[in-house]
């Protein structure tokens, strides 16, 4: 079994793709350097990441497929799905081993990438529905979520042109990251373990004490609607839960319980959102 | 001062909540310099309340107190409920909240006819051009149209809102007399041309300049209730395509009557909502727009009515055997259309696919069919393990039929095993 190791990053992957056509072989299995190795390992390269390896195959790449096919492997990316690396691995070797191979549907390979970026669309599109903000004392809007995939970085647009006159920031209690835009900027941020975590536990519900005052009211007014808009002779639960899956559930404002958070013993790093940490 | 918004905004989505329409649709606008909000041409759903239906605007009333008397309507004069109404600074506030929270795409406001309808009008064009105006807001905004307001406001709504709305709501003119002592289909149809007209005359204005001002993008739609008056599916659908053919309608919407208002003996007496044939109106409706069926085609003289058991476009190809198969290999997309199980998608996947080689049997599933729906009506013949499906031609339409409703599929197997025994 011949295996790649890489850094996980999509830069190396398509350095990975680089170097098994320069050394023409071709990996059985991609494996960052944290995996533990397979038993059968017969033979094993290291892909160093390097921008003009990775330049090269996305230049030869753009020649080969339309913007629709380029986005979907970038979708299919963020997917962070298990074995969605050697998808995309062997998806690119098709494009460049065959004529025209985004349109072949039939194909295996060509279909589970397609199918894999409509899955992250498909969240992304929920997710610019059921992100709910939080109006906080410094009049920043805050937002917490929990996608399956790596969403975030595709709510950014959508969310920067709707909301142009207001600072948010929306956070990632999955994997630990969030982004603030502010004054026309995108800014990462990082919380403290803990209050990731007490987000988490909460459904993204900040303290009481961190938000501004009004922030309560509508609220409860939102709530109050939610109940309101429902025709109890149509109660149709499963179809509620086939458009709104249960995952989403805890994080949904109307769906939560009226009442303030109970605060943690947890540690603030910083006012949260005056000084986001930037990287 | 709580409570009472509080009150206020339920009595008033109560009394909002049996329109259908929800959708947000039909218009991507980009936010402005200095602005809040945009719209998404495919709209966003933001909530799915217990009964399924997707919140996406705050459908609201701005007053539920009303003059006329309708038989069908929770608001009717008659009714001895609470009455209240928004101020427009209310309303404003609550849309602009809500909206910077994410819980909404924008707003959908109605009312009942408070003193005149050009007093009601007039107030709702308040509305929605503070919030335009003065707040910058480029969300999403449906206005109701009051049946019978002057034509000046419905032009000042239009150039306000993405979408404008007139309901018909008894799909016809004696049943709406009847029902609805004080409305007629004049006063529905006069503001449906009028804003009909102003949509033609604004897209060639905007043809020539493009700074003209936009009126109504998202166009205008309609409601009519299902199940509150003697209709036949087939009157329904002809109305709709009607419609959609004529004023241009964007959608129509059915909404399976509730009765909400206790006995009334002008009204028929139901066990509960006839939600199965509101859908199967859907189905219908959408085969119409964009599978290019026409109404006539769907239902006629023999059969005024859409089949329960089994969804319109299955139906049509049960009484079309000729029609089939359709050989996924060389046949147009507009052929692949017509076959139950094949989407719009798959179709079009198909049609991709195929150029890249023969379709073989087995790759269908993948490309989003419905095989075991579609196999009857299909070349290359499916198989199921090594059981070959018969085609409708073969089996015939009953056996078909009843196949597919029984979750079974009509195989070639089954006639050797029917077979007498001989001897």
């Amino acid at each position: 079994m011949r295996v790649f190791y890489y850094d996980a990053s999509f830069e190396g992957l398509l350095s990975a793709v680089f170097d098994a056509y320069t050394r023409r072989e071709f990996p059985d299995a991609l494996l960052s350097p944290a995996d533990a190795s397979p038993l059968l390992r017969t033979a094993a390269h290291t892909v160093k990441t390097s921008e003009e390896k990775s330049d090269r195959v996305w230049r030869a790449l753009k020649k080969k497929l339309s913007g629709e096919a380029l986005e979907e492997l970038r979708l299919a990316w963020l997917s962070e799905e298990k074995e969605s690396d050697a998808l995309i691995f062997r998806y690119i070797c098709k494009v460049f081993d065959s004529l025209r191979a985004e349109t072949d549907l039939a194909d295996a390979h060509v279909f589970a990438v397609h199918r894999l970026a409509k899955r992250v669309v498909c969240e992304k599109n929920r997710l610019t529905g059921f992100a709910r903000f939080q109006k906080t004392r410094q009049g920043v809007y805050f937002a917490a979520i929990a996608p399956r995939h790596n969403v975030l970085p595709l709510l950014l647009g959508h969310f920067a042109d709707r909301f142009a006159d207001q600072d948010w920031i929306v956070y990632d209690t999955q994997r630990f990251y969030g982004v603030l835009r502010s004054r026309g900027a995108f800014t990462q941020v990082c919380l403290s373990l803990e209050r990731a975590e007490a987000l988490r536990s909460q459904g993204g519900r900040l303290e009481a004490s961190l938000l501004e005052e009004g922030e309560a009211l509508f609220q409860a007014l939102w709530r109050t609607y939610f109940t309101a808009a429902a025709i109890i002779e149509r109660e149709n639960p499963r179809q509620q839960r086939r458009c709104m899956p249960a995952r989403y559930w805890p994080y949904l404002t109307e769906l939560q319980k009226e009442g303030a958070v109970v605060t943690r013993d947890c540690k603030v790093v910083g006012a949260l959102p005056q000084t986001p940490q930037g990287d | 001062m709580r409570d009472a918004l509080m009150k206020k905004l339920a009595i008033l989505a109560e009394s909002a909540k049996y329109d259908a329409s929800c959708a947000s649709s039909g218009v991507g606008r980009s936010n402005a310099r200095g602005g809040i909000g945009n719209a998404a041409r495919l709209g966003v759903c933001h909530s799915f309340t217990a009964d399924g239906r997707c919140i996406s605007l705050l459908k609201v009333l701005y007053s539920n107190h009303c003059r006329y008397d309708c038989a069908y309507c929770v608001n009717r004069r008659s009714n001895d409920l609470p009455r209240t109404a928004f101020t427009v600074e209310e309303l404003t506030e609550l849309t602009l909240e809500f909206y910077r929270r994410n819980y909404i795409e924008g707003l959908f406001l109605s009312s009942g006819v408070l003193v005149s309808p050009d007093h009601t009008m007039e107030r709702l064009v308040r509305v929605v051009k503070n919030l335009r105006v003065t707040h910058g807001f480029n969300g999403y905004i449906h206005l109701k149209s009051i049946p019978g307001a002057a034509r000046e406001l419905v032009y000042a709504a239009g150039l306000y809102a993405d979408r404008l709305s007139v309901n018909i709501e008894i799909p016809s003119e004696t049943n709406l007399r009847r029902l609805a002592p004080e409305k007629n289909y004049e006063s529905v149809y006069a503001p449906m041309r009028y804003i009909h007209e102003r949509l033609r005359e604004n897209r060639e204005e905007r043809g020539k300049f493009r700074s003209a001002p936009v009126f109504a993008p998202a166009g205008q739609s309609t409601q009519v209730i299902v199940g509150a008056s003697d209709e036949r599916d087939r009157d329904i659908l002809r109305l709709s395509s009607l419609l959609y053919k004529g004023p241009g309608l964007k959608r129509v919407f059915y909404s399976a009557f509730v009765p909400v208002n206790g006995h009334d003996s002008r009204l028929p007496a139901l066990q509960s909502a006839p939600l199965r044939r509101e859908n199967r109106l859907y189905q219908a409706d959408w085969l119409m727009r964009l599978y290019h069926f026409e109404a006539a085609e769907l239902l006629d003289e023999a059969a005024p009515d859409l089949d329960m058991d089994v969804d319109p476009k299955l139906a049509w190809a049960l009484r079309h055997p000729e029609f089939f198969p359709v050989d996924l290999n060389t046949d147009d997309y507009l052929r692949l259309l017509r076959v139950p199980g094949i989407g719009l998608i798959s179709a079009r996947r198909i049609v991709l696919a195929r150029r890249h080689g023969r379709l073989e049997a087995g790759q269908l599933g993948k490309l989003g069919v419905a095989v075991n729906r579609a196999a009857h009506f299909i070349l290359p013949r499916q198989h199921k393990g090594s059981a070959p499906f018969l085609t409708i031609r073969e089996a015939g339409p009953e056996r078909v039929r009843r196949a597919i409703l029984s979750g079974q599929s009509a195989m070639r197997g089954e006639y050797q095993l029917s077979l007498p025994i001989k001897g």
